[in-house]
């Protein structure tokens, strides 16, 4: 795990979703969910967080790309 | 234990209903005219505007009760609610602001009272219910615990609506014209392609709770707003009063200034426990958090059968990070340019084209852009600079600044401070660029003062 989320501190104001690059990171109710996958371990959500519910763990969480869009062809 | 009848698919959750799509929530396909994601100010405007003009509306919010948490301190300006055709109701409209007052690390005070800072400072959970109803009055849909989850894409690759879900089950709504208000944390932008990534640089880390009891504020009908160093790094911590010791008290530093011991709360609380004379018999009702886009705008907020509003287009004042009006303002002209371009049968990104132009060369765009030059100058400044800008500065100057009219401001400094000249040519000139013809002459005025002021200092050194 890259990063982590520490769901007693975390007030879900979702502002790391919006400094993620890789859009790693999403908010679906008050759940705030960081998927290890496409993580590139920049730490700018972790730099943000307004009150500290994020944290850096060890080890890699894979390739530094960008997760496949849910685009839906119609 | 006994057994219950039927099955959980006889439920009515995925069942289309007799009612126009929208009236209940269903997870059932759908085709609109225009679809707003996100339901905060902006998006509820749109909601209304776009209907006003007889489209087939629907909104979709994820969360399950409009307004709340709010990401924000509340403050709306009298013109702005004028300007969008929002009558100030008792219901919402809590706290009654004339004025402001900024203090600088020493604590000398500068008070900005005019036109511009009379206002209110609102209650959005119920401010957002009235922005639903005049919405809903005007033949728009709303869907609250909705959550986007993907983009339609048709063969042209236009935006054509989007994949999402409902308590579980996921369906797709399909629009001609998809308005992404979903906030900073905005995927509608990201998925589409569009350049809305926040940087840390022009990002603020916001940290706020709402308190009662707060006591000997200078004045209850200013907003306070605290500058230092040792206050809130490159932003400020303020004081909106929300009604008679009730108050919005909170925080926002440069996202880059973030680190661990001193984050938004770690300064927040700081100061609250350095101003006992304030808070010790104070206490919290509410806690709320939020990245504040203090950037401007993202180059280019729109795309084939799109338009971002709002936070999700990073449309937030880059010197106070106030966005409630703006990103209202910014949906009523979505609506018009929309609206139009739905008329003519073409949504293409060119066609959409007229919103940008009409936002950033006559709208609150205009401004924006030089207040971002403005807030790099700002964050150049140290305690000491605040310090003596507050014993210069009166408040009539300061409200020249935040409209960007910076000639007075530039004048003053150079007679009181020149050493901060290669500054403002480094951090503010490059406004020039941007401004049309008739405001050259201020322009060229500052730049002659710059220039004496340089030569003298280098002749001096």
């Amino acid at each position: 795990v890259k990063v982590e989320v520490d769901h007693g501190r975390c007030i879900y104001c979702a502002g790391c979703v919006g400094v993620c690059p890789v859009d790693t990171i999403t908010l679906r109710g008050d759940v705030l969910t960081i998927e290890d996958g496409p993580c590139i371990s920049c730490g700018l959500c972790v730099q943000f967080c307004p009150v500290g519910a994020l944290t850096e763990g060890d080890g890699y969480g894979g390739p530094a790309t960008r997760k496949n869009l849910p685009i839906i062809k119609v | 234990m006994p057994q219950t009848a039927g099955s959980p698919a006889d439920t009515v959750t995925d069942k289309p209903s007799r009612l126009p799509p929208g009236t209940i929530p269903r997870a059932v396909d759908m085709q609109v005219d225009v679809l707003v994601v996100g339901l905060g100010p902006g998006g509820l405007i749109a909601c209304r505007d776009f209907a006003k003009q007889g489209f087939t509306v629907l909104g979709i919010d994820r969360k399950q009760e409009l307004g709340a948490p709010k990401r924000c301190a509340e403050g709306v300006s009298d013109e702005g609610l004028h300007f969008c055709g929002v009558k100030p109701d008792p219901a919402w409209a809590y706290g009654r602001i004339e004025g402001a007052a900024l203090y600088a690390p020493s604590g000398a005070r500068v008070v900005l009272e005019d036109e511009s800072t009379k206002g209110w400072v609102v209650e959005r959970k119920i401010f957002e219910k009235h922005l639903a109803r005049d919405a809903i009055l005007a033949g728009a849909k709303l869907m609250v615990k909705t959550q986007a989850t993907g983009l339609l894409q048709d063969a042209a690759h236009y935006v054509a609506g989007v994949e999402a879900e409902f308590m579980g089950k996921r369906f797709q709504i399909r629009a001609k014209l998809t308005i992404g208000a979903d906030g900073v944390d905005s995927f509608i932008g990201k998925w589409a392609g569009l350049r809305t990534l926040n940087r840390v640089r022009d990002y603020h880390s916001g940290f706020q709770y709402e308190m009662v009891g707060v006591k000997n504020i200078d004045e209850w009908k200013w907003l306070h707003l605290y500058f230092g160093q040792n206050v809130a790094p490159k932003g400020y911590a303020w004081i909106f009063p929300k009604g008679d010791n009730v108050a919005n008290v909170g925080i926002g530093i440069l996202a880059k200034e973030s680190s661990w011991g001193n984050r938004a709360q770690d300064y927040l609380d700081r100061w609250i426990e350095s101003r006992p004379d304030l808070f010790e018999d104070a206490s919290c009702t509410e806690i709320n958090g939020s990245g504040i886009p203090v950037s401007s705008r993202v180059p280019a907020p729109i795309g084939d059968g799109l338009m971002l509003v709002g936070d999700a287009a990073q449309l937030v004042n880059p010197i106070h990070g106030g966005g409630i009006i703006i990103a209202m303002r910014a949906a009523m002209i979505a609506a018009r340019v929309g609206g139009a371009a739905l008329r003519a049968g073409d949504v293409s990104k060119s066609a959409l084209e007229p919103y940008v132009d009409e936002y950033w060369q006559k709208d609150e765009g205009a401004v924006t852009e030089k207040l971002l030059r403005l807030r790099y100058f700002s964050e150049h400044l140290t305690d000491k600079d605040f310090d003596r800008l507050a014993n210069i500065l009166d408040g009539n100057v300061v409200l020249e600044l935040t409209n960007a009219k910076f000639p007075t401001f530039v004048k003053l400094m150079l007679r009181h401070f020149p050493t901060v000249a290669p500054l403002v040519r480094k951090y503010m000139l490059a406004v020039k660029d941007m401004e049309e013809a008739k405001a050259k002459a201020d322009w060229d005025e500052v730049d002659e003062m710059l220039a004496a002021a340089e030569a003298r200092i280098s002749k001096e050194a």
